[in-house]
């Protein structure tokens, strides 16, 4: 029996002086209760009270507020960022989490039921057992050509999304292509426009129909939206100008030899060549051990 | 806590909480199962046994009810063993009676609203979200006999489910379909008294057969 004096965060969570998962249980209700909604309305931003994090703004916080309010005793949680297990904000947000609820940790993607991550989808196939969480900086896919909130808000009630259409257009008239690097906007259940998160153009077409719940939270922007699994997620393209993922024909992994993944491109600062290495550090090291 | 707000009664009710809920960790598991239930539509999720003893004979849409309300949200019974149900969940959780227009959460005994649902709120196109979640409380779930039969297909569902419930009647079901004008529209959860629960959210094409 949990007493009140637990949800004020005076008890005993997993660390002493802290509630199970750090947040407390109003917090993770009201989140809880925004994450139905958006899974409701795929690619629907739902707005949100964010709080304060012990992570600075842009670093995971709304990443983290998800995993926090859904995580449980018997969840298994992986946290990349860029493809790696190892870099200093998953390292930082894998501890939060572990000290602040006991749960188990993990770099290997299959045996994850939480995946957080930051930028990327990894590679090995996910199952609709496991449930992935996108940081997001920007969740508005019409902000870079709508400065106002007001104004976007109609524009995804009314579906009109011409001006994206129309920057997409002159992107191609201008460089003779689309351009758009991450954070390709996409088309949700044929209805809402939506930010994908950075992750690569690589990593957008493997969002549709995909088998996983997919949750996105944006702590700085206040909102949470989501893909339910075997959702529709189409990336705008034209008719006569389509939509393309990275393209590394000719080069491998230099540590595993993968040709099939997204590659890193990292230039020697002496002779100037090119090397390429996996991203999804968890699958390369997989490859190199022959698991995968 | 203003004028214009319409719920009855303080901050909680007068009773006493039920010591069977575990706030934190019970909250989890059910919340867990209901996102489960919420992605995939026409799923047959089973919810955790907590010996809660609330008043009515199925404790299972009270769990759900208790690990969704606080302060912040409101919601109204209809049917059942209303006003019991209601102080029940107001000592509970801290939850606001309000008016079925204004509720965010809506308990449904007995399989009908009598076209009364008709008045719960679905949203705003630039505020869909702010739209109820009305539970049924149906007889049994994952059988058709006496009951409807639904074909479901949308997002969450890899290609078409059926599920049949019983407890729950056809007219109610047409009302709702009525409402459902996507993006706008009410979230369904179906539970029965075995514990198992199906979830119908607004972004699922429904078919009565």
């Amino acid at each position: 029996m949990t007493e009140l004096s637990t949800l004020a965060g005076t008890d005993s969570g997993a660390l002493k002086g802290y509630n199970f998962a750090f947040l407390d249980e109003f917090t993770k209700r009201e989140i809880r209760r925004k994450i139905l909604k958006a899974v409701a309305i795929p690619g629907y931003q739902v707005p949100f009270g964010s709080r304060e994090m012990p992570l600075a703004k842009g670093w995971g916080t709304g990443g983290i507020q998800i995993t926090l309010s859904i995580i449980g005793r018997s969840d298994v949680l992986k946290v990349i960022d860029q493809g790696s297990d190892e870099s200093v904000n998953a390292v930082n947000i894998r501890n939060l989490v572990s000290r602040m609820t006991g749960v188990e940790t993990t770099s290997d993607t299959g045996s994850a039921t939480i995946i957080q991550t930051r930028h990327r989808i990894p590679e090995e196939a996910l199952t609709e057992d496991q449930i992935m969480v996108f940081q997001v900086p920007f969740p508005e896919p019409l902000r870079t050509i709508e400065p106002s909130e007001q104004v976007t808000r109609r524009m995804h009630a009314e579906q009109d999304y011409s001006s994206m259409w129309l920057h997409l257009y002159e992107d191609i008239v201008k460089h003779g292509k689309i351009t758009i690097g991450a954070r390709y906007p996409c088309l949700v259940n044929g209805r809402h426009l939506m930010d994908p998160s950075p992750i690569p153009r690589w990593d957008v077409p493997r969002l549709h129909r995909s088998p996983v719940l997919h949750l996105f939270c944006a702590g700085r922007e206040k909102r949470i939206y989501a893909v339910p699994p075997h959702t529709p997620v189409e990336p705008l393209e034209f008719e006569d100008y389509k939509f393309e993922t990275e393209d590394f024909s000719g080069k491998v992994c230099e540590r595993c030899g993968s040709s099939d993944t997204f590659l890193d491109e990292i230039i020697d600062d002496a002779t100037g060549d090119s090397r390429y290495l996996c991203s999804d550090t968890s699958f390369c090291e997989k490859r190199q051990r022959g698991c995968a | 806590m203003g004028r214009d707000c319409d719920h009855k009664g303080g901050f909680r009710g007068d009773g006493v909480r039920d010591p069977a809920f575990d706030l934190i960790f019970d909250s989890q598991r059910i919340f867990r199962s209901l996102l489960d239930a919420m992605a995939n539509p026409g799923r047959i999720v089973t919810l955790p046994e907590i010996d809660i003893e609330p008043p009515g004979a199925n404790r299972y849409p009270l769990l759900l009810l208790m690990t969704l309300l606080d302060h912040e949200v409101s919601f109204c019974v209809l049917g059942g063993a209303q006003t019991q149900v209601t102080e029940y969940l107001k000592t509970n959780t801290g939850g606001k009676e309000s008016r079925l227009e204004n509720s965010d959460f809506i308990l449904v005994y007995g399989g009908s609203s009598h076209g009364l649902i008709q008045r719960a709120r679905v949203g705003t196109l630039e505020y869909p979200d702010e739209s109820a979640t009305v539970i049924y409380d149906a007889g049994s779930i994952g059988d058709d006999r006496g009951g409807v039969l639904l074909e479901l297909s949308g997002p969450g569902i890899a290609d078409k489910r059926m599920i049949g419930a019983s407890g729950i009647e056809e007219n109610e079901i047409e009302d709702v379909l009525a409402m459902q004008d996507y993006p706008l529209g009410l979230d369904l959860i179906f539970s029965d008294r075995a514990g198992r629960m199906v979830c119908i959210p607004r972004s699922t094409t429904v078919e009565v057969m």
